[in-house]
Order: C-alpha cells, then sequence, then structure tokens
C-alpha cells in the first residue's frame, strides 16, 4: 500500500494481517471514516469467516503406511515400515468387542467346481406369481419381496429363482438372514415369514446333522443354513431348537479337514476358503452362543486360512496364490478373516498390507461399479467395512451403498427385488442377489 | 537473516538425510493431510489426490541427499507437491503446455470428490477460481501460509500474491451470489 490511501485492494491483505502497522492504521481509519468502504469490508469479512471455517479433507487411516511402503518400494530403503501397531491393535479390538461376529458368508458359486450345472446356468428367473404384483413403495421393499418370494412350504425355492433346487436350502438360509441382518425378523409382517423358513430348515435336517441334499457342495448349503439359525436364535429368541444347532455344529465338526478347513464332500478334494468361510463362521457364531466349547477348531481353521494368504493379506482358494475366480470375492472373505484373527494373533504389518488392499478394492468397485457388481462379494466387504472403521473407507461404503440402491428394482412385478445381473447372479437368481444386497445395504446402514 | 537450520521439520529431514528414516514418518504424518488438500483444490480425484500425495513424498525422499535448508520446510515441500501437480497434470493432458493452464482441467465430474458429504457452494466456488487464484486461497487458509512464504513456493512477487488474493475474494463473492441466487 506504500502508505498511501487504502483501497478495496487491500482488504485481503488488512483481514490477513499483511499490512505494515503504518498502513493498517491508514486502513482502519477509512473504515471508521468511509460508510461505503465499510460496506465493502464487511462483505469480505463475511466471506473471509466463511472460508475459514472450511475443514480440511478426510485422510485415509492408512495413507501413512501406503506413503512409507511407496518410497520403500520406490526410495531404495530395504525397510521403512514403522508404528501404528498399537493404534491398529486398538482399532481392531475395539471393533470385535463392539460389532461381534458378523460373517456372513454365500458362496453358492465360488468355487472351483461350479456348483450349478450349465443347464442350469442358463436357465432364466421365472417370475412367481406371488411376487408378481407390486406393492406400494415401502421402506421395506426388499423384505416385501423376499416375503412374496417364499413358497407355502417356508422355502424359497431355486427352481422357481433361477437356480436348481440343489440350492433351496442355501437360497432359504440367505433370505432368513436377510430378514435377521435387517433387523424387521420380530416385526408383526415378517413373522411367519421367518417361522416358516426356520421351519423348513430343520425339517430339511439329516440324521448326521446336515442340511440339504447330501451333494458334494452340500457344506455350502449347510453352512449357510447353520450360520442363519444361529444367528436367528442368538438375535432373538427364535424357536429354533438347540438340538438341531448342536447336530449342525458337530457335523461341521466332523467334517473339519487336519488342516483346519473343509472341502467339497463325497470326493477326494482338498479343503478350500470359500467353503470353509461358512463354516468357521458358524462355529465362531456357536462358541458365541455357548453351544461349542473349545476355541481349537476356530483356531485351527484360521490358522489354515492365515497360511493360504499372499504378501498383501489375500487369502487364496486352495492355497497361497490360488485365484482360480480372481481375486475379488477372496479379498472380501480375507477382509472377514483378517478382521477376526488380527485381535488374536495379529501380523499387524500383514495387517495393515491387506487394508491397503481392501481399500484399493473398495476404490476401484466405486470407480468402475458396472464391471465390479458382485452381490456374494459386497457382503463380506460391507461385513469387513462394519467392523474397519476408518475414515476413507467410510466414505467409500457410502458410494457402495449408493450402488446398491441404485440397482434396487423400484417399480413392476420384481418391485425391492435386485436383478441376478452380477457375477454370480446368472447362477444365483434373484433370491440370492436380494438377499445378498438386502443384508449388505443393513450392515451399511 | 533467518537461520531455518533450526526448525523443527528442517530438523527432521537433516536427520533423514543421515539415515534417520523414523523422522521421515513424522514428515508424513504432519503433511500428509495438508497436500492432500492441496491436490483435491488443484482438482485431482481421490485416487489422484493420494497418489501425488504418494509421489511428492517419494520425491522428498529421493531429494534427501541434496537437501539445503534454504527456506521453512513447508516451502521445500509444498514447492515439490506442485510441480509433482504439474507434472502430473502434464501427462494426463499431454497437449496443454503453460504451466496456468495445466492446472486449470476441470474436476471429472463422474469423479465424485471424497468431500461430497460435506460439499457447499464456498468449495464448489473454490474449485472454479482460476488456478493462479485457487493456490493462493488454499496456501492462504487451509495452510495458514503467509503472503511472503506463498510467493516463495509460486515463485512470484509478494505484491502478486496480494493482488490474487484480493481478486480471489471478489470472484469467489461473485460466485457465491451467483449460486445462491439460484437456489
Amino acid at each position: 500500500m506504500n502508505s498511501n490511501k487504502p483501497t478495496e485492494k487491500d482488504i485481503s491483505a488488512f483481514l490477513h494481517d499483511e499490512l505494515s502497522a503504518e498502513d493498517r492504521a491508514l486502513f482502519q481509519e477509512r473504515v471508521k471514516t468511509d460508510a461505503a468502504f465499510q460496506d465493502v469490508v464487511s462483505e469480505f469479512e463475511s466471506l473471509d469467516a466463511r472460508l475459514r471455517k472450511i475443514p480440511k479433507v478426510q485422510t485415509s487411516d492408512l495413507l501413512t503406511a501406503k506413503i512409507m511402503r511407496h518410497v520403500q518400494q520406490h526410495g531404495g530403503k530395504k525397510k521403512m515400515l514403522t508404528g501404528k501397531k498399537a493404534a491398529y491393535l486398538a482399532i481392531a479390538a475395539s471393533v470385535l468387542l463392539s460389532c461381534g461376529l458378523l460373517w456372513i458368508a454365500i458362496t453358492l458359486k465360488a468355487n472351483a467346481t461350479s456348483p450349478v450345472p450349465a443347464t442350469m446356468i442358463a436357465k432364466t428367473d421365472q417370475t412367481n406369481s406371488k411376487a408378481s404384483h407390486a406393492t406400494a413403495t415401502t421402506k421395506y421393499d426388499a423384505l416385501d419381496w423376499l416375503k412374496r418370494a417364499q413358497s407355502p412350504n417356508g422355502a424359497w425355492e431355486g427352481d422357481l429363482w433361477g437356480t436348481g433346487n440343489q440350492y433351496t436350502v442355501g437360497l432359504t438360509g440367505l433370505s432368513l438372514l436377510a430378514f435377521i441382518s435387517a433387523d424387521q425378523y420380530q416385526q408383526p409382517e415378517y413373522v411367519n415369514t421367518v417361522h416358516q423358513a426356520i421351519s423348513f430348515l430343520t425339517k430339511n435336517q439329516n440324521e448326521d446333522g446336515s442340511f440339504g441334499p447330501a451333494l458334494s457342495n452340500q457344506l455350502y448349503n449347510h453352512g449357510i443354513a447353520t450360520v442363519a439359525l444361529l444367528k436367528a436364535k442368538l438375535n432373538y429368541e427364535a424357536p429354533v431348537s438347540t438340538e438341531a444347532i448342536k447336530k449342525a455344529v458337530a457335523f461341521i465338526l466332523s467334517s473339519q479337514t487336519a488342516e483346519g478347513g473343509w472341502a467339497y464332500t463325497n470326493e477326494k478334494d482338498s479343503p478350500n476358503s470359500s467353503i470353509s468361510i461358512w463354516q468357521l463362521h458358524s462355529l465362531a457364531l456357536a462358541k458365541q452362543i455357548g453351544i461349542l466349547s473349545s476355541e481349537e477348531p476356530i483356531q485351527r481353521s484360521i490358522q489354515w486360512l492365515q497360511k493360504l494368504s499372499d504378501d498383501q493379506g489375500v487369502i487364496g482358494y486352495k492355497s497361497a496364490q490360488n485365484y482360480p475366480f480372481g481375486q475379488s470375492s477372496l479379498v472380501a472373505i480375507s477382509g472377514v478373516v483378517w478382521l477376526y484373527d488380527d485381535a488374536q494373533t495379529a501380523n499387524q504389518e500383514n495387517l495393515i498390507e491387506f487394508k491397503i488392499r481392501f481399500q484399493n478394492e473398495l476404490e476401484n468397485i466405486v470407480r468402475m461399479p458396472e464391471q465390479h457388481l458382485n452381490y456374494y462379494q459386497f457382503y463380506f466387504l460391507t461385513s469387513a467395512l462394519q467392523k474397519l472403521k476408518e475414515t476413507r473407507q467410510f466414505s467409500l461404503a457410502k458410494k457402495v451403498e449408493e450402488i446398491l440402491t441404485t440397482k434396487q428394482i423400484k417399480a413392476g412385478d420384481q418391485l425391492g427385488s435386485w436383478d441376478p445381473n452380477d457375477y454370480w447372479g446368472p447362477a444365483g437368481g434373484r433370491v440370492y442377489s436380494t438377499a445378498m444386497a438386502t443384508i449388505s445395504l443393513a450392515a451399511l446402514r | 537473516m533467518h537461520d531455518y537450520s533450526q526448525d523443527e521439520e528442517v530438523q527432521w529431514m537433516l536427520a533423514v538425510q543421515k539415515g534417520d528414516d523414523k523422522f521421515f514418518q513424522k514428515i508424513v504424518e504432519k503433511y500428509q493431510r495438508s497436500l492432500l488438500n492441496l491436490f483435491y483444490y488443484l482438482n485431482a480425484n481421490m485416487q489422484e489426490g493420494e497418489d501425488l500425495v504418494q509421489e511428492t513424498f517419494l520425491r522428498v525422499y529421493l531429494f534427501r541427499d541434496k537437501y539445503t535448508p534454504t527456506a521453512k520446510f513447508s516451502t521445500f515441500l509444498f514447492r515439490i507437491a506442485r510441480n509433482t501437480a504439474i507434472d502430473y497434470f502434464r501427462k494426463k493432458k499431454a497437449i496443454l503446455v503453460k504451466e496456468e493452464t495445466i492446472l486449470e482441467i476441470p474436476a471429472d465430474e463422474n469423479e465424485d470428490s471424497w468431500m461430497e458429504e460435506k460439499k457447499d457452494y464456498l468449495q464448489m466456488a473454490i474449485k472454479k477460481l482460476p488456478e493462479r487464484l485457487r493456490s493462493v486461497v488454499v496456501m492462504s487458509y487451509f495452510e495458514d501460509m503467509k503472503y511472503s512464504e506463498i510467493a516463495e513456493i509460486l515463485e512470484i512477487p509478494v505484491g502478486t500474491v496480494k493482488s490474487r488474493m484480493n481478486t480471489a475474494i471478489i470472484q469467489l463473492k461473485q460466485l457465491m451470489d451467483l449460486y445462491e441466487n439460484n437456489q
């Protein structure tokens, strides 16, 4: 200003205390004596105050680790990753304490031996007459659709909904889980639906404790049904027979391989992480509910799964770095496993590496949702997200929620459902896609 | 003349120069959010922003042996950050040649920002400013930098910072009037 008469050009400098003492005095003098100038200064002040209140962007809790790894990889240093172990342990512990276990795995398809014959995959979704009339739009459109799609015997029948009846038990378990996850199982309009589903599952338990037909992939049906019944029992005192649950858990224990995992039955197959996640979840819930007293089978399973992980913490299908269907679903499954394990035998550096990988997966989905539509994966992702509680991932979770909401059918016969047009949808059918999307949304809200 | 070698962050950087990498993590933790903020207002999307932050710190690390404390550490860092952004957007929009225009690339409308939940008209208005004005606003309001430091980073006279700031406020006010009157 050079001690000339202050002008509007000096206002910002005045507000930022960038004027000399002499110029500042001149400026203040003009404000006092010039009403028009005072008005202009007031407008600047108002905007200045608003600008000062704008918050900075939030960084991911993982950004430091990412940066240090990047520098380590490209900066010519051998090892730079340090610290934050206590913080991560605290996050993991608090998450587990507050949430407990919430694993829901569905894998009608995530296995090397396709559980659905090609002829079934080609079969299209049949519109069930019970679901053919649209109801008025409600908050619970998805549950209403599932309710309409239920058969009188309490099942969601695979043949009617784009897959095969060999998966009816699994689909019924998934649908039951949707009502439980959405916390609507006790609503008067859904109580009968839920009780019928429980009744169907328990009636379809075999002598050996297993659920569903004795096919090689029986453990998918069995694991889903067991988790659903355990959660029904755990969340509210549903009319679930304790004896039936005990038998179901005993079947899982008897099926566990020496390695600690679970494999296809009726054949000499090595265990895979996809089937195993269901059984592991069942055992964890059984432990929580007091039906299983020993931690040993759970720990054995986790240790086996840990051995399958690569250097980014992604658990392979049957062995480390074995990804016959790509990594996406396995990254999601790994999220659930890691968050269970890290409170107990945590390898913190691997956990950080995994969290970075997990975040990248989320970012890919948000960036290109159409190419990454996979309700099966979404379930695991959203289950893990419930526990991660990281700033950046919270906003990514909102994006996943938007993707799910956008894909829900808004009108017509299938109001409230999700088209089975995701990665596994052609095999899983509309009940699968709707139940999984419903559970995922419930996990995010 | 100020002896910058006594500044805390400069001490950290000198320690890194001697091989003590734990001080590099302290630098990262202190400045990552500021850099992300800068890149955000330079119209990087979320992923680009994090990548640019990583790249900036990598450049700082690679430069450690040549580092001499001739300015505040933040001045040194933000100058590298700005150059990193210019290089990045130059590659992204290879046809642009002038620095001033390289950073004028509009935000990708399909790429929602990670501040979306808190988006308001003022933030939108800031992102509409020409880059030469936007940088001044961001460094001043979000980093509390003095005009002299901003001038050093942008390599322009202090008087130019002052006039740019004033112009920025006037343009922001006009944009705000436009947004708020069209609600």
